[in-house]
């Protein structure tokens, strides 16, 4: 063992000291402060919570009470929207084929003859009245060739206008 | 009041007779309520010490128990196990609160500075002033050192079974331990002097 300068302190010096260290630990180990309770007085707990709590662990391990599909409101109410609009649409879509299908089907019923008959009649009553509708009688004699009171009478029979319409217009 | 664990340090009689009956399938859900009835409170008490809020508290003690459901039959037998389960506990614990600080990207202090709001408001914790300081005191441990101290103060927990716990050596255990007790004696301290002076 290496030989030291410094005075040797005694036995007793030793014992002391590890006294003072063992005291200092056991004062650490065993210290407690006076006047606390258990943790179980001081953090409030309702004495229904342990049965609820079994409860809760029960429902989250037991496969039969587990629910397989987790829904919520908000994405079954956007899908039923969803399916609500897209069957809406498609509905109206085929309603609207099968109007213009059936209008296809009487116009191949027609001849070519019947059809240019029907389409140069509507072309002239629908001009009478968008004139009725837009503005006044005067225009529509404006619109109307000059020529046979017959013919005038025949616009106005077609169009069906009454002798109250004539007397305001004219 | 729960028995102190450090009892049970052994695998008990009770204790063999929940792992039998869990093996087999008819048991297994019986033997389970019997495991949960005996150790709830301890699991509950441990995390509540450590995450203060009530609703934490049980959701945390909720989860512990699920993942003891799906993990137990790999219970080897090597240790007790209430040691095993609180092995469980502590770790879903700790790794709650240091989820927690991340997902609010809050530093140490600022966890401390919630949790001790919920002492101090009252709703969480109903001691009186001197109780409410010793709470105070032991939130500005750190997390581990919170762990043990509540293990070897509040339950007087043997350092041979907080080693098995928490994997540390006993030395370095009784060192934390008298770390602890140093600091929550100076904070305690700094504190009536404080009050003194005011």
């Amino acid at each position: 063992m290496k030989k030291h300068n410094f005075g040797m302190p005694d036995e007793a010096f030793f014992e002391a000291q590890a006294s003072t260290i063992l005291e200092k630990t056991s004062g650490l180990e065993n210290w407690k402060l006076k006047g606390i309770r258990e943790p179980q007085e001081t953090f409030p707990v309702s004495d229904s919570f342990w049965l609820k709590m079994e409860d809760g662990i029960r429902s989250r391990i037991n496969p039969k009470q587990t629910k397989v599909f987790q829904l919520s409101w908000k994405p079954v109410f956007a899908s039923l929207l969803m399916a609500l609009t897209i069957g809406l649409g498609t509905y109206n879509f085929l309603s609207r084929t099968s109007e213009s299908e059936i209008a296809v089907q009487q116009l191949e019923k027609l001849n070519q003859e019947e059809i240019l008959t029907y389409l140069s009649e509507n072309e002239e009553n629908q001009k009478i009245t968008e004139l009725i509708a837009a503005g006044t009688f005067s225009d529509i004699s404006v619109e109307i060739p000059v020529g046979a009171d017959s013919e005038i009478e025949e616009y106005i029979d077609e169009a069906n206008l009454n002798e109250s319409d004539l007397e305001l217009n004219l | 009041m729960p028995s102190k664990p450090g009892n049970d340090f052994n695998l008990n009689q009770e204790d063999k007779e929940i792992l039998e009956k869990f093996k087999t399938e008819e048991g297994r859900q019986m033997a389970f309520n019997l495991l949960v009835r005996k150790y709830q409170k301890r699991v509950y008490w441990l995390i509540r010490k450590m995450v203060i809020d009530h609703d934490d508290a049980n959701d945390l003690s909720q989860e512990v128990f699920v993942r003891i459901w799906h993990h137990l039959n790999e219970f080897r037998g090597e240790s007790g196990l209430f040691t095993w389960i609180y092995r469980v506990a502590t770790n879903e614990c700790l790794a709650y609160l240091k989820k927690k600080r991340r997902r609010f990207f809050l530093p140490i202090h600022d966890l401390e500075g919630e949790l001790a709001g919920k002492i101090e408001s009252g709703n969480h914790f109903t001691g009186d002033e001197i109780e409410k300081k010793l709470q105070l005191a032991i939130l500005k441990l750190p997390e581990k050192q919170r762990l043990v101290f509540n293990m070897k103060y509040f339950e007087e927990m043997k350092y041979e079974e907080m080693s098995e716990i928490l994997g540390t050596s006993i030395g370095a255990l009784k060192a934390s331990y008298h770390h602890a007790v140093q600091k929550i004696k100076n904070s305690v301290l700094l504190d009536n002097h404080q009050d003194e002076e005011a």
